[in-house]
């Protein structure tokens, strides 16, 4: 947080503005206290120079036993107590050190004489004791004997008398200057402890405001969210000590409140939704567990068939897999036999081969055969030119020639039955060719199927092999089957035992069921009190 | 397969029969089929030059593109194969050529030409039938193949310029009742191009 924004005063925290103001209440306690000291030294200062101006009345007197005692012939220090006078008067008068006590030796500083009134006075009192230092002279001066002595002695007696009346006078002047200073004083007392008590009183006045109002802000807005209004303005914050903290804290607390009622509010709502659907759900689950439990028992029936069926199915596995041997052993056979049939086609290739050999020498001959009935042919041609031109001959002869030109026709008859029958010979021939060639093909084709057929026998050998292995291997099969099948029962045993198992515990889900749907009632009920308490937000 | 297998079977069994039985002349089978289809021939031209050969004219019968015409025996000189001829320039289109027999050239006349009939291929070079046009001179006609002789009835021919049926048959001189066209040779022989024409040009000399 920004605390630049705040004076200095607001930004220091709590501790030290109580330490502030302690110390200023503290500052406040040691000046009435150095007040009333000072009060009290100039008390005792006052008293000091009272009783100093009382001494003189005692030092007069003093002075006077002692001048009485000399004048007896006794020994006694006159002068000494006069310098002691004389001293005190001149320290009280102009201010200076005077002695206390002459048998400790204390002394003590004494202020000059205040006033104008005091000083004329304290001047009288040395002008009086000088007159009584005089009078005394002259009172020592005469003999012991001498009669105006006791007169004389009334003289110093007399001047003793006015020296003690002006101490005297010097004191009560010194009590009443005391006194009016001591009503002064007290009225500056009075004075200055009404000044500090108005201080004190402003002070925590002022301060109690800046900690007091804030708090008790907080104080009404939690009353207020106690009873639920979340529609608060958020707190001002008036500064950055602890107060701020609170204020700042305060109104996060309140923002995620609401946020909290909000989502809550959501929350219920949902919650009421899916106490509803969860409801709904175990109704239907109800449903479905007592279809569960008739399709348990169709099922429990349906295993015990399939338990017979299997028994059935273990039987004719064994069955195959014997016959399924059986086939393998006429496979061998079959192996032998297609074997053999390989032998059999190699011998009809060889034989075919050497049919094809004999076709192309038939052919060959036939060729042979064409080409000398194709010179027939001609010489029956010629013949016929020979006879029709004899015909002609004979014509040309007329009557002797006729006989010539049925010799010529004879001979032309010839060559044409020559020449039909070349003609015959060749169609046979054609035709002897034609299938020739046809056989020549019909041979390649035997070769190529011959080949054919051996590479089918070698097939058919690979076949028989693979199916040989194939039924070995569907022998292993259908044991594996058998074991299998009987593992199968065990296993629908089990199945069996299971599915008695699901069925008491489609019962105990039925009984959790009907349990549930009470405790969705209940959680629906819940939800709606629930939704009812967080109506009290007011958002 | 199985019908390629009894195909060959068929054809091994026959093929066997025949190495036993084979081309041997003295099968007696064999033997009589050709017997007997000689016996037949025989028998059919005898009973033909029995009833026709006697009577009527006789006459060289030859093919020209499928039809059978014919020329009386009496105008042929000889026949022979044509074996090649040399073609004349600057005549009309039905002289072929000359030919050279024995050292005489001869002029060839092409039937197909002189009938209006199309052309045959090169390739069929045919027979040559030589009349006698008189003078010792021979003069051929080309034909596609020579049949035979037969004997005709004048009295049965049909004359088609006497008919006056309005074909204009020029070398035609009658056709018999089996569609036999005999050709009439003094008309072929009078053609202009077989005309000695030496003295007229003298004249116009």
């Amino acid at each position: 947080m920004n605390t630049s924004k705040f004076s200095i005063w607001k930004r220091i925290n709590l501790r030290h503005k109580f330490i502030v103001v302690a110390s200023m209440f503290t500052l406040v306690l040691a000046g009435l206290i150095a007040f009333n000291a000072t009060a009290i030294h100039g008390q005792k200062e006052h008293t000091l120079v009272t009783d100093l101006a009382g001494r003189q009345r005692m030092l007069s007197q003093k002075y006077m036993k002692e001048v009485i005692l000399v004048g007896m012939g006794r020994a006694a220090e006159t002068d000494a107590t006069l310098k002691l006078m004389r001293e005190t008067l001149a320290a009280l008068t102009d201010g200076g050190v005077a002695t206390m006590n002459t048998e400790t030796g204390l002394r003590v500083v004494v202020p000059a004489a205040p006033t104008a009134d005091l000083r004329a006075k304290l001047a009288e009192q040395a002008a009086l004791i000088r007159q009584m230092e005089t009078e005394a002279g002259r009172y020592l001066a005469l003999a012991a004997a001498d009669p105006r002595r006791a007169e004389k002695l009334g003289d110093v007696l007399a001047a003793q008398a006015l020296v003690s009346e002006a101490a005297d006078a010097a004191v009560k002047m010194y009590t009443r200057e005391t006194e009016a200073m001591i009503v002064n004083t007290m009225a500056m007392q009075i004075g200055v402890g009404i000044v500090a008590a108005l201080a004190g009183i402003v002070i925590s006045w002022v301060i109690s405001r800046q900690m007091v109002d804030p708090l008790a802000a907080c104080a009404e807005a939690a009353l207020q969210i106690a009873r639920g209004n979340l529609r608060l303005e958020p707190q001002r914050v008036t500064s950055a000590d602890e107060l701020g903290k609170l204020q700042r804290a305060f109104n996060e607390m309140l923002a995620s409140l609401r946020e909290i009622a909000f989502q809550s509010r959501e929350v219920c709502e949902n919650l009421t939704l899916a106490a509803a659907q969860i409801l709904s759900s175990t109704q239907e689950q109800a449903a479905g567990t007592k279809q569960q439990a008739a399709a348990v028992q169709e099922i429990t029936t349906t295993v015990e068939q399939i338990n017979l069926s299997s028994k059935q199915v273990a039987e004719r596995s064994r069955q195959v897999a014997g016959t399924a041997e059986a086939v393998a052993n006429q496979g061998t056979s079959g192996l032998q036999v297609v074997h053999e049939a390989a032998l059999g086609m190699e011998a009809i290739r060889e034989q075919t081969e050497t049919v094809a050999e004999n076709i192309i020498t038939l052919s060959e001959r036939t060729q042979a055969v064409g080409e000398i009935i194709a010179t027939v042919n001609d010489i029956a041609e010629q013949s016929n030119l020979v006879a029709l031109n004899a015909a002609i001959e004979a014509a040309d002869a007329r009557e002797s020639g006729r006989r010539f030109s049925v010799v010529a026709n004879e001979i032309k008859n010839l060559a044409d039955q020559a020449k039909e029958a070349t003609a015959q010979v060749r169609g046979i021939l054609e035709q002897t060719q034609k299938g020739i060639n046809t056989s020549v093909m019909l041979t390649e084709e035997a070769l190529k199927r011959v080949e054919m057929g051996r590479e089918k026998t070698s097939v058919s050998e690979q076949v028989i092999r693979q199916m040989a292995n194939n039924i070995q291997e569907s022998v292993h099969a259908f044991q594996q089957i058998v074991g299998a099948t009987n593992q199968q029962q065990i296993g629908l045993e089990q199945v069996t035992q299971a599915l008695h198992e699901i069925r008491q515990a489609s019962q105990q889900n039925a009984v959790t069921t009907s349990q549930l749907e009470k405790a969705a009632q209940e959680l629906t009920k819940l939800g709606e009190q629930l939704a009812k308490t967080l109506e009290k937000y007011r958002l | 397969m199985g019908d390629a297998i009894g195909t060959l079977g068929d054809l091994a069994k026959r093929l066997r029969g025949r190495a036993d039985a084979g081309l041997r002349v003295d099968d007696p089978a064999f033997v009589e089929h050709v017997l007997k289809l000689r016996a037949r021939r025989l028998a059919r031209v005898r009973a033909a030059d029995r009833d026709e050969g006697p009577l009527g004219q006789a006459v060289l019968c030859f093919r020209v593109l499928g039809e059978t015409y014919a020329v009386p025996l009496d105008d042929l000189a000889e026949v022979m194969p044509l074996s090649a001829w040399t073609p004349v320039p600057g005549q009309a289109q039905h002289l072929l050529g000359v030919v050279n027999v024995r050292g005489e050239i001869r002029p060839i006349l092409d039937l197909h030409a002189m009938l209006g009939l199309p052309r045959p291929e090169t390739g069929e070079r045919g027979h040559v039938a030589f009349l006698k046009a008189g003078g010792g001179r021979e003069v051929g006609l080309r034909v596609d193949a020579l049949d035979r002789i037969a004997f005709i009835d004048p009295a049965t021919l049909t004359r088609p310029h006497e008919a006056a049926n309005g074909l204009p048959q020029r070398f035609v001189a009658g056709i018999t009742p089996d569609t036999l066209i005999l050709l009439d040779v003094r008309q072929v022989l009078a053609l202009d191009v077989l005309q000695d024409r030496r003295s007229e040009y003298r004249r116009a000399i």
